[in-house]
Parts: C-alpha cells; sequence; structure tokens
C-alpha cells in the first residue's frame, strides 16, 4: 500500500493547502481589504482590548454588523447597529474578533450608542443577562470601558 | 518509568489513547455542563475569575475537541491501522510519546487559558507551546500511520480515510493557527478571521469526520463480514470531503465582511459537503445489510450508526443555515450551536461506539457491561432530543427577534432562557453518560471475560 498512502498524503495535504489559500489566503489579498486601515487604539484601549480578549467576551458578542441588519447609518440609540461591516475595519488587529455567536448584542459600535457609565453598570451589575464582572480590577475595568468606547 | 511510559508492548498505545479519552471526556462535558448552565443562568461562578464564562467555554471546547474526541479517535484509528499486516503498529513507543505530548498538552492549555493566558481565536485559543506540542504529537503520529499503513499489501478505502485524517491534521494546524512562525501570530485583521475559520472547519472535515469515517467502515465492515464502500466510492467520499470541507471556513462570515466570492465558494462546499456524508452514510448502512439484528445485540453498532444519522442531519442544516435566504434568520445564532451539537456529537458517538466495538480487539476481554452500554446511549439519545431541537429553536428564536429590529436584544435572550436550560439537562445527561462509558471500560479492563487470541484480531473484508 506503500504508493498509494504517498499518493493519499499528498494529494490531502494539496487539497488543504488549496483550502487555505483560496478561503483565507485569496480573500485577504482583496485590494479593498489591503488598503484599508482601522482607527488605532489609544494605549488604554488596547490594555483593555486584552482585557476582551483573556476574558473571552468573544464567546458571546460579535464585532460585525452584516448586510442584512444594518439599516441606519448613524448610531443614536440602543438597537442602532450603523453601517455594514467591512474587511477593513479589522486591519492591523490581532487576534481579529468578529465573532461567532451573539448571545449579548453586537459590539461593533457599541461605543457610539453608550456611554462610560453605562458600560461601566453593565459590566459590574451584569445586567441583560451578563454574568457580572465585578472581579476585574478598577484599572482592567476601566481600560475595558476605554476599548468598548473606542469601538465606533 | 521511562520504559513503561515509552513501552513497546503490542496495542499498549491504543488501550492508553482510549482510556485517556474517556477520562477527559467526563473532563470535557464537566466543562460542557457549567458552560450550559452559565449560559442559562449567567451568575452561576460569575465571582470567580478562573471559571468565568468566556473561559469556561474556551477550555471545554478545547477538552472537547483536543481531549475527547481526538483521543478517542485516535486510539481506535491505531487499533484499525495496525491490524494491516497483523503486526501491529509500526512504533508504539512513538505512538506512545504523542499520546504524552498531547496529554501535557491538554493539562498545560486548561491551565493557561485558566489563568487568562490565550490567543483568544474561538476553538484555537491555546497558547502556542501548546500548539507546538500539539503539532509535534501529530507529526509523530502521522509518521507511525504512514509506517505501519505502508507494510500492509492491500489498499483500503477505510484505512485511506483514516491516513487521510492524520495527514491532514498538522497541515490544518500548521496554516490555520500559523504555526510556521510560532512565536507571534504571523495573522492579522480579516487574515486571521479567516484562518480561524478554516482552522475550525479544518479540525471537523479534514480530522474529525476523516477518522471517523474510517474507523467506522472498517470496523462495522471487519464484525458484519460485510464491505461498505466500494474503492471508487470510497475514495470519492475522501476526496470529496478533503476538497469541500477545505472550503467551508468563509460559510461562517455570509452576508458579513468578506468579499461576496468567498462567502459563496464557502457556502457552495458546504452544501457539497452533504455528499461525501451520505456516501459514508450510506457505507455503513451497506456494511449492516443483512446484519441489521446487530443494531439490537450490541449497543456499539447502534451508537455508530445514530453518530452518522446526528453528523448527516447537522451538515444538512448547517447547508440549509448558508443558504442566503435561512443565513438571513440564523447566522450567529445558536441554530450553530444545535449543528454543531450534532455534527461534533456524532463524531463522538461514532467514536464511542467503535470504542465499545474494539473492546476485546483492544483490551483483549468482552465488554463488561452492554447493559450499561444501552443506558449510555439512552442518555446521550434523550440528550440529543433536548439540546438540539433546543438550540436549533433558540437560535430561530434569536434570529426572528433581531430580525424585527425593534425588540430590544435582552427580550430575545430573555425568550429562550427555558431553551438555555433544556440545555442545560441535556449536557449534564452526556456527562452521566460519559462517566458510565469510562465506568465501563475501567470494568471491562479489570474484571471483563478474557477473549481468546483468535478472536482479537479484526480481519478486514475483501473490498471493504
Amino acid at each position: 500500500m506503500r504508493d498509494s498512502v504517498g499518493a493519499t498524503g499528498r494529494l490531502v495535504v494539496a487539497a488543504v493547502v488549496c483550502g487555505f489559500v483560496v478561503t483565507a489566503l485569496l480573500p485577504a489579498l482583496d485590494p479593498a481589504v489591503r488598503s484599508a486601515r482601522a482607527a488605532p487604539l489609544s494605549a488604554q484601549a488596547a490594555r483593555g482590548r486584552w482585557v476582551y480578549v483573556r476574558e473571552g467576551c468573544v464567546a458571546c458578542h460579535t464585532q460585525q454588523v452584516r448586510g442584512v441588519e444594518a439599516r441606519f447609518s448613524v448610531v443614536r440609540a440602543q438597537g442602532d447597529v450603523g453601517e455594514v461591516s467591512t474587511a477593513g475595519q479589522y486591519a492591523g488587529q490581532d487576534p481579529a474578533l468578529p465573532g461567532r455567536l451573539r448571545l449579548g448584542p453586537d459590539l461593533a459600535r457599541v461605543g457610539a450608542r453608550s456611554s462610560g457609565q453605562e458600560l461601566r453598570s453593565a459590566l459590574l451589575s451584569g445586567a441583560g443577562g451578563m454574568p457580572s464582572y465585578r472581579y476585574l480590577a478598577d484599572a482592567e475595568l476601566a481600560d475595558l470601558v476605554a476599548y468598548l468606547l473606542a469601538l465606533r | 518509568m521511562l520504559a513503561w511510559m515509552f513501552t513497546d508492548e503490542r496495542w499498549s498505545s491504543v488501550r492508553r489513547f482510549l482510556y485517556a479519552g474517556a477520562l477527559w471526556g467526563i473532563l470535557a462535558l464537566a466543562y460542557e455542563v457549567l458552560a450550559a448552565a452559565q449560559r442559562a443562568w449567567p451568575q452561576v461562578l460569575a465571582d470567580v475569575p478562573w471559571v468565568s464564562h468566556g473561559r469556561v467555554v474556551a477550555i471545554g471546547q478545547d477538552l472537547w475537541v483536543f481531549g475527547f474526541l481526538s483521543h478517542l479517535l485516535v486510539g481506535a484509528a491505531l487499533r484499525v491501522v495496525g491490524q494491516g499486516d497483523r503486526e501491529g503498529l509500526w512504533s508504539e513507543p512513538l505512538a506512545n510519546l504523542s499520546l504524552w505530548l498531547w496529554g501535557a498538552a491538554q493539562v498545560l492549555s486548561g491551565w493557561w487559558i485558566s489563568t487568562g493566558w490565550t490567543r483568544g481565536r474561538p476553538l484555537g485559543e491555546a497558547p502556542w507551546p501548546v500548539d507546538l506540542m500539539r503539532l509535534a504529537g501529530a507529526l509523530l503520529l502521522l509518521w507511525v500511520v504512514r509506517n505501519t499503513l505502508a507494510r500492509s499489501p492491500r489498499r483500503d478505502p477505510a484505512l485511506a480515510l483514516v491516513f487521510a485524517g492524520f495527514a491532514g491534521l498538522p497541515v490544518v494546524l500548521l496554516l490555520g493557527k500559523g504555526l510556521f512562525w510560532p512565536f507571534h501570530n504571523p495573522y492579522h485583521g480579516i487574515l486571521d478571521a479567516l484562518s480561524q475559520a478554516f482552522l475550525r472547519a479544518g479540525l471537523v472535515w479534514l480530522w474529525a469526520v476523516p477518522l471517523a469515517g474510517g474507523v467506522s467502515l472498517y470496523v462495522l465492515s471487519a464484525l458484519t463480514g460485510r464491505p461498505g464502500l466500494s474503492e471508487g466510492l470510497g475514495f470519492a467520499a475522501l476526496f470529496g470531503l478533503v476538497s469541500f470541507g477545505a472550503l467551508t471556513g468563509p460559510a461562517e462570515f455570509v452576508w458579513g465582511p468578506v468579499p461576496f466570492w468567498a462567502q459563496t465558494v464557502g457556502t457552495v462546499a458546504q452544501g457539497l459537503l452533504v455528499l461525501p456524508v451520505a456516501t459514508l452514510l450510506a457505507g455503513a448502512a451497506r456494511s449492516l445489510e443483512g446484519h441489521w439484528q446487530s443494531l439490537g445485540d450490541h449497543p456499539g453498532v447502534a451508537f455508530v450508526l445514530a453518530g452518522w444519522l446526528a453528523l448527516s442531519s447537522g451538515v444538512s442544516l448547517s447547508a440549509l443555515a448558508s443558504l442566503v435566504g435561512p443565513s438571513r434568520v440564523v447566522h450567529l445564532s445558536l441554530w450553530g450551536e444545535g449543528v454543531r451539537v450534532l455534527v461534533l456529537g456524532g463524531c463522538a458517538a461514532v467514536a464511542v461506539g467503535c470504542a465499545y466495538l474494539l473492546t476485546p480487539h483492544v483490551l483483549g476481554r468482552s465488554l463488561a457491561s452492554r447493559a450499561l452500554a444501552w443506558r449510555h446511549l439512552w442518555l446521550v439519545g434523550v440528550a440529543w432530543a433536548l439540546s438540539a431541537p433546543a438550540l436549533l429553536l433558540a437560535g430561530l428564536t434569536q434570529g426572528a427577534v433581531w430580525a424585527t429590529g425593534t425588540v430590544p436584544f435582552a427580550h430575545a435572550v430573555q425568550a429562550i432562557r427555558p431553551l438555555l436550560a433544556a440545555a442545560w439537562a441535556a449536557a449534564f445527561l452526556v456527562w452521566v453518560g460519559q462517566g458510565v462509558f469510562a465506568w465501563n471500560l475501567f470494568l471491562t479492563a479489570d474484571s471483563g471475560e478474557p477473549v481468546p487470541a483468535a478472536e482479537q484480531e479484526l480481519l478486514p473484508v475483501a473490498g471493504s
């Protein structure tokens, strides 16, 4: 079976590599994606992003407004999600956090529709079906709120 | 100590992978139970950082895929591969080394994610040292399997499927996690998001499903004496699975922020995956033709068939959900979790069924209690009947509420709370079932009736 093992192995590896090139590499090389730059984060917001990553917020929150739900281009109040998200919006992000499950609201533009006080209060009290994050240190909480406010 | 760890005793690595899978499964499902409880009742252990919901979900998924499912499938696959020319595995010590590497990686992964060290990529949270240990283990297994199969004179599509899984995993880890540049994530932005999706798709369609398919086809045909798939159909299923599976990643982003052509590729590939999965289900059914009584005789056979039915339903629902119309409603909702219960749960059921069927051929003893195994099957069956519809319905409810655009988000969460409680009850039942499974394996190893040496072989059927 030596020959067929070698042939099967080579075909599998070729199929997997082609799959990666077609589904990850080529879409990312799209000119519109490459030319886009996301707004830089302040030092505090960047620290808050790591709190977001560490606590696994992405398990329940997305950061992507889909084409079917973008109704208003201006975000004014709860429920407004703003314009549809584009690939360029994630430029430079490591890790990118579009999310894949929405148990809590989408956070793509949460900073445009919520105040710092509202966000801090929601994180501490666990409002709306979210667990509370009282165990976060004051500085970490402030960093996380700064990051959320930067999402616009 | 080292001599015991890296023993060359025949099937020692197979036994250890199966035991490890059973034990990791208990831990994985405990995390699943906790995560499901926190979804239904968000304040459960909310004040304890190392079991906060985000970390519990990450550790639970990692344990489920790399601990429970992978160990069970590898154990069963190594037994099947080693049967080829009846000489066992090419190198038991190397297979044992990969077991210890993966075990150590699993412990470190759980510890580090608990303490907050994570890469933050869903199903790819483990920090890079863990990934490197897993990659090393995967490469060792590939080397052992390749050299074992190379000794065999037969061309068997079931074994080719198994080999495809072992060949696919290192590439999926290398590309999906960017391990060619291990100390720093080489991906950024949308490339990072798409490589995450590639990794998730790859772990299911290029690793778990080929292994589950190959092992179950081989075991069923050896036990019933009837071939499953012809060589042509078997290889067609293999390449369908690998080719379409590698392209499904962008289906996660339907209506989302990736180019439309990429969404289309992902959606079409997702739909086409129904074909190889249905072929594998047909192969399993063909092996049982004329032996349908074995479904009632041995719970392992029932587990395998139930697993394939769940997997087929999952892939069909997944294809449906990635279509333009339905995805407007259910995308990003709990519908996806319902599908994952069916797909990954189906793979796990196939692996568990094969483990039950292989006990005489691995432990040299008959299964200690078929009654316990039947109870395990019932627990899992009731759990599926509870959780899959509950999560699918929850997804539909969420999607319907979001579509209005006027009902506050919290109302959707409130509306699905009873369904989330049902999903928690289901997770609890599966956890109990996993305990029953591990206990039955222990009883078998400890006091099962010895099987004569001649009956411990697992002879393949020509043309299987």
